[in-house]
């Protein structure tokens, strides 16, 4: 009988535990032994469960062989890559930069191990306190192996203008490897931060990578969050995204998912104060057999505040895509404004969306909306481009290009708008 | 010779909606086109552009000589073929500038010409948007998207202007227009006017004549051209309807 993978992974665990725990402090180790323990009481979630049916967790993880290795040399360049920017390089889930930088106004970014040791009143409160566990075992996963990750930190009342790119990089050489990177922001009160989180793939063979985001936004912080993802058409990517914000705070993101074998996304934004405000815009394409699938949820736990997403899928040959969305407003969070929008777009008969908007209302004066769309390429307007002498093929493409920028088009960081605008071009003209 | 009809017949989901229709347009003509609703006017237009939705069965269209049936849609454009939609097709995302200037540079490849560099591009926008008066905030916008019935109209006759076609045919344009945007857009139509072009208008209504006056007004009826005459015969019909010709072929 084959092994179980939950077996294998604890195995994995034991295996390396010296290697994964080198250089922590023991407020971190001492959770990864509580998170191994309560994993070994899970099975990993399959197409049998509910949150999972159209991302069989179990038989995507079950080829994971080993942890993957910081590689011996530099492996080359993210399609990301912005010269000039603020960086953080993690490759293969290491920090590729010694030590954390310290800006003059108190702004810190870096390794995230680094900041476990050198600023723990700073990280120990917040490190792994969004992820809920038993919700996640993916993130109870990330929690256990995480060997390294980006760390940013901007005290109260400050701001920082420039973008700070988190370029996280798989190289792979052999099969089987899996990565654990993971990122921590810490917005202060008043304080603002724009950061650009970006997965790409540039190994020989495929990676599967199991992601934590932890994002802390204090009263009035503004935060904006610029993802995107390029892997191999055979790599696997988890992602838990999670934010916590406090009154008054406003979080923006925009995610621009070009490609994985097959992509998770676990998002759990949860405002926390009055008045907080969240907006992310997303948008995936998914051809061959590839599969993503996108889980978002929005918690309203205090009156007054909003959140607005869009996610757009982009389906064609024998792809999957899938939405749920969940929408969840606290019995006191009265004046909770929120809207939810699944619009997709299926090119071929034989690639399948499955979308489900969902709502979940305590406060009786509220307004939520939400709506999906599932629809083909507009044939009126390909015959109105058509007349106008453009080709079909540049018809349908301009098409695209329009559904894609609707999104791009949020992201306020000019120079990765456009490079995201390029690359999304790009995936077009392969589609 | 611009344009050549021969006997054309159609079908629309098996249904015959041209059965033989005959029309021959020079250059330096304007033609318009009339009939009661479900005549076949804008199915005749559509088949011209090559609207796949309409299926020939039967006939011939030369266009400056060559086969037109044989040619995409794209093709027919290109070589200078207009159509002015009756309802122009909003495009969300695909911004007037980015849509205008992929089809113009078509057009002048199709003409041997090098493709617009973006500052001539421009220029070019801002000064045919006068031709039409058109807003050239709208030409930032994206196609037709919010635009006002009006707006849409005009807005075909600037891609008009643009374009400058060889034939355009004018699909209703003067269609939910008040008096000041059809003034507007008739004038744009005018001055598009070149000894070497043609227009064929297909209309309601005797009042857009007024402003663009034609050459020949054919009255289509059940798919045929059961009467072509001059401009008179546009009035004649604004006074006394189509029943005296529809009587006369019954």
């Amino acid at each position: 009988m084959p092994e179980r993978i939950e077996t294998r992974l604890s195995e994995l665990y034991v295996e390396n535990f010296e290697r994964i725990m080198q250089g922590w402090p023991s407020y971190i180790n001492s959770q990864r032994r509580e998170l191994m323990e309560s994993f070994a009481l899970h099975c990993l979630p399959g197409s049998a469960d509910e949150e999972y049916r159209h991302f069989d967790l179990q038989k995507l993880l079950s080829g994971v062989t080993s942890l993957s290795r910081p590689g011996p040399e530099p492996s080359g360049e993210s399609p990301f890559y912005i010269p000039g920017n603020r960086s953080i390089v993690l490759e293969n889930g290491r920090c590729a930069q010694e030590g954390l930088v310290r800006l003059h106004n108190g702004v810190v970014y870096g390794s995230l191990l680094m900041a476990a040791v050198q600023m723990p009143e700073v990280v120990h409160p917040y490190y792994n306190t969004s992820v809920d566990i038993a919700d996640d075992v993916a993130a109870m996963l990330c929690g256990a192996f995480c060997q390294d990750g980006a760390f940013v930190y901007i005290p109260d009342g400050y701001g920082l203008d420039e973008l700070i790119h988190i370029d996280i990089r798989y190289a792979a050489d052999g099969s089987g490897e899996i990565c654990f990177p993971r990122i921590l922001i810490v917005a202060g009160e008043g304080a603002s931060v724009n950061v650009a989180v970006t997965h790409s793939d540039i190994g020989f063979a495929p990676v599967t990578s199991c992601h934590v985001r932890e994002i802390f936004a204090g009263k009035r912080a503004k935060v904006e969050v610029t993802e995107g993802v390029s892997m191999r058409e055979d790599s696997i990517l988890i992602q838990g995204c999670y934010s916590n914000q406090q009154e008054g705070s406003v979080s923006a993101g925009t995610a621009l998912w070009l490609r994985a074998g097959a992509m998770r996304v676990n998002s759990l934004a949860a405002l926390s104060g009055r008045d907080a405000q969240t907006t992310l815009y997303g948008l995936y394409f998914a051809n061959g057999r590839q599969l993503c699938d996108i889980n978002m949820k929005v918690k309203h736990n205090e009156p007054d505040c909003r959140s607005y997403e869009v996610i757009k899928g982009v389906v064609s040959q024998e792809a999957t895509g899938a939405f749920t969305g969940m929408v969840y407003v606290a019995p006191d969070a009265q004046k909770t404004s929120a809207l939810q929008q699944s619009r997709n777009l299926q090119l071929s008969n034989s690639s399948q969306i499955y979308t489900e908007p969902r709502l979940e209302i305590y406060a009786d004066d509220v307004k939520c909306s939400h709506g999906a769309t599932v629809g083909q390429l507009d044939d009126q307007a390909i015959y109105y481009m058509r007349q106008r002498g453009i080709s079909e093929p540049d018809a349908k493409r301009l098409q695209l290009r329009g559904f894609v920028n609707d999104i791009i088009s949020h992201c306020s960081a000019e120079q990765m708008c456009k490079r995201l605008s390029e690359l999304a071009e790009e995936r077009i003209s392969n589609l | 010779m611009l344009l050549e009809v021969k006997d054309l017949q159609c079908m629309v989901d098996g249904k015959p909606i041209l059965k033989g229709i005959n029309l021959q347009v020079n250059e330096g003509e304007v033609h318009a086109i009339m009939g009661p609703n479900g005549s076949g006017k804008s199915t005749f237009a559509s088949v011209l552009a090559g609207n796949p939705r309409y299926e020939v069965t039967g006939g011939s269209i030369l266009y400056r000589g060559e086969d037109l049936l044989e040619m995409d849609i794209e093709q027919r454009a290109r070589a200078g073929l207009f159509l002015g939609f009756q309802y122009p097709v909003e495009i969300p995302g695909v911004s007037m500038a980015n849509f205008m200037r992929m089809a113009v540079n078509e057009r002048r490849a199709f003409l041997g010409e090098e493709p617009l560099a973006a500052g001539e591009f421009l220029r070019l926008m801002k000064q045919k948007a006068k031709v039409v008066e058109i807003d050239s905030q709208l030409t930032g916008r994206a196609v037709n998207e919010g635009y006002s019935g009006g707006e849409k109209k005009k807005n075909e006759i600037f891609q008009m202007a643009m374009l400058e076609p060889k034939l355009a045919i004018l699909d209703e344009t003067d269609s939910g227009l008040d008096i000041d945007a059809l003034r507007i857009v008739a004038n744009g139509v005018n001055q598009l006017r070149r000894p070497d072009n043609a227009t064929i208008v297909i209309t309601h209504y005797q009042r857009l004549l007024d402003y663009i006056v034609p050459d020949y007004v054919h009255v289509l009826y059940k798919g045929r051209i059961i009467e072509s005459g001059d401009k008179t015969l546009a009035l004649k019909l604004e006074e006394q309807g189509y029943d005296w010709l529809i009587n006369d072929i019954a």
